[in-house]
């Protein structure tokens, strides 16, 4: 369990982190989405004391990690792009750690086979490619078998391979319980694999529901009307506050009504219709929305809204 | 800004992690060559040097010139020159994990600041008290066998050289820690190392008043000098003991403060 209270970071004049307070529960994936300098990284290294909040705490497990005696055990991270020394191979790299933190050298070769980095781990770092670097990064994050993952932007660089083994890797931990929290700018890369997702924008907090919540309230649903009468509809319908866009073979494509209000009103002005379908926006869509909104207005109309 | 609130539970020894952590900069250290190297470096120089010092001195005693030095004050003396490499490694290995970001494991492995700087003294401070403690026996071999009569000595010189030579390069290599926390940056850490060693003494000679050449006397490289020699004037051994440790004290704990300060 990871919290979150008020949350703040400043940078000079800028505000990363602005008031963030959310939880990061166990036995889920939680996706932790936002545009680039959205503050999810600033976040995450608040949560691992690497920098001082402002203001407000990031507590794991109730305390803050400063207070973790041998932090591996209860938290693994790997913070992007910063595992490992070019000088040392992947083995001296872990194996200090795992001395750090007393953790059973055995481990070492373990996540060494796990990551995929047993042929190289008598090799160099600084001759890895950077998906080498993130699975001894993701490694380092899994020596003390911890009960919380945090992962920040863990498919940067990963080939198909690398990213179906996060993926299921990060489904294995939170399946037996763990607590799992990852990063990400791109929707698509968590949507399959987050239960729960945590959006945002500037610094502050845009949503915070499950994926498939999420999908269900903030995708608008797009409607297709075929009809031979199809520019008295939209004249109509435009009376109703509609959003159109014309397309071909007499189609219109409607947002902001519903099937039904449509249905009725196309009845009750004698308007046959030869199609009638909705379907859903892609959550990247939804979230593209999101991040848009976040960005072309001041944040907290943007959270307002959404908390309506 | 607020410093990081880094409150260790007083229920839990530091010992233990502390050794932990100290287990883990051995294996860091031992495991990158540029370090071993630059210590292997450092040994090798000294021992030449030795050797040639007491040749040239072998050479100006021949020709009527009085040099005589005993032989391990004149290793001593070479280490004007090797303590930078000693002292380099001991910056580098900090400042190699700041740049290459991998501080950020150090500092998620062993969270409390004042254990991971602990655990990081305590390896190039050992480092440092071994190698002056076995570098200036070890060297001393070749310098009395080129100096010949020139640079005869007795155990006492022995004692009192490698015990000073221990004791400075375990404190300048904090010293080098402390700047290279204050600096976070291999080249910055390294160009203060040298300023701190060689260009203050020399710098500071030119400027032709009282109190500045007072202060030379109190640099560090002065008062190892005064500590291996075992001078009486200005100070002895003792009060350079106290002034190195001062030295160190000050830009460890500077670097310290800087580390708790400023985000990782």
């Amino acid at each position: 369990m990871i919290s979150l209270e008020a949350l703040t970071k400043d940078y000079g004049e800028t505000r990363a982190v602005n008031e963030l307070s959310v939880d990061v529960h166990p036995g889920r994936v939680t996706g932790f989405l936002g545009p680039n300098g959205a503050g999810k990284s600033a976040t995450m290294r608040m949560i691992l004391g690497l920098d001082a909040p402002t203001s407000g705490r990031a507590l794991v497990n109730g305390q803050r990690y400063g207070q973790l005696t041998y932090p591996m055990h209860t938290v693994g991270a790997h913070i992007s792009g910063t595992a490992g020394h070019p000088g040392h191979t992947p083995r001296t790299f872990l194996h200090a750690l795992a001395r750090s933190n007393r953790i059973p050298e055995q481990r070492v070769d373990r996540v060494l086979e796990e990551s995929g980095l047993a042929t190289v781990a008598a090799k160099r770092i600084g001759g890895f490619s950077l998906g080498m670097r993130q699975r001894l990064g993701i490694s380092a994050a899994l020596l003390g078998d911890p009960d919380i993952l945090i992962l920040d932007e863990p498919m940067n660089g990963l080939d198909a391979q690398g990213i179906t083994w996060i993926r299921q890797l990060m489904r294995n931990r939170a399946e037996n319980g763990g607590t799992v929290f990852v990063s990400s700018h791109l929707m698509s890369e968590v949507q399959q694999v987050a239960d729960h997702l945590i959006l945002i924008g500037r610094g502050r907090l845009i949503a915070d529901a499950t994926t498939e919540q999420l999908i269900r309230d903030f995708t608008q649903q797009v409607i297709t009307v075929r009809s031979p009468q199809v520019h008295a509809l939209a004249d109509l319908l435009e009376r109703h506050h509609a959003q159109l866009q014309p397309a071909e073979n007499n189609t219109v494509r409607i947002t902001g009504l519903v099937v039904e209000e449509i249905s009725a009103l196309a009845l009750s002005h004698g308007i046959e219709l030869h199609e009638l379908s909705s379907a859903h926006g892609s959550l990247e869509a939804a979230y593209n929305q999101l991040t848009l909104d976040s960005m072309e207005f001041a944040p907290t109309v943007a959270s307002e809204e959404l908390n309506q | 800004m607020k410093t990081l609130d880094v409150v260790p539970d007083p229920s839990v020894s530091n010992a233990g992690p502390l050794i932990a952590a100290t287990r883990a900069e051995v294996t860091k250290f031992l495991g990158l060559r540029s370090l071993v190297g630059l210590f292997s470096a450092g040994i090798l120089v000294t021992v030449a040097l030795g050797w040639l010092l007491g040749a040239s001195a072998k050479a100006s005693g021949d020709n009527g010139l009085d040099t005589a030095m005993p032989a391990p004050l004149l290793v001593f003396a070479t280490l004007q020159f090797g303590q930078l490499f000693f002292a380099a490694a001991a910056a580098l290995h900090l400042t190699g994990e700041c740049s290459s970001g991998t501080i950020t494991s150090t500092l998620q492995a062993v969270p409390r600041r004042g254990i991971m700087v602990g655990s990081k003294a305590l390896v190039v401070g050992g480092l440092g008290l071994a190698t002056g403690l076995v570098l200036v026996p070890v060297a001393a071999i070749p310098t009395v066998l080129s100096a010949g009569q020139y640079g005869q000595f007795a155990f006492e010189d022995l004692l009192a050289a490698s015990l000073g030579a221990g004791t400075y390069l375990a404190l300048l290599n904090l010293m080098a820690l402390g700047l290279g926390l204050l600096c976070r940056n291999s080249s910055g850490a390294i160009v203060s190392v040298i300023v701190l060693v060689i260009g203050l003494p020399q710098i500071l000679q030119l400027i032709p008043l009282d109190w500045v050449q007072t202060l030379i006397q109190y640099l560090p490289t002065n008062a190892a000098t005064f500590m291996a020699t075992g001078a009486t004037e200005p100070y002895g051994p003792a009060m350079a003991f106290v002034i190195l440790v001062a030295w160190s004290v000050a830009l460890l704990g500077a670097g310290t403060v800087a580390l708790k300060k400023r985000d990782a």
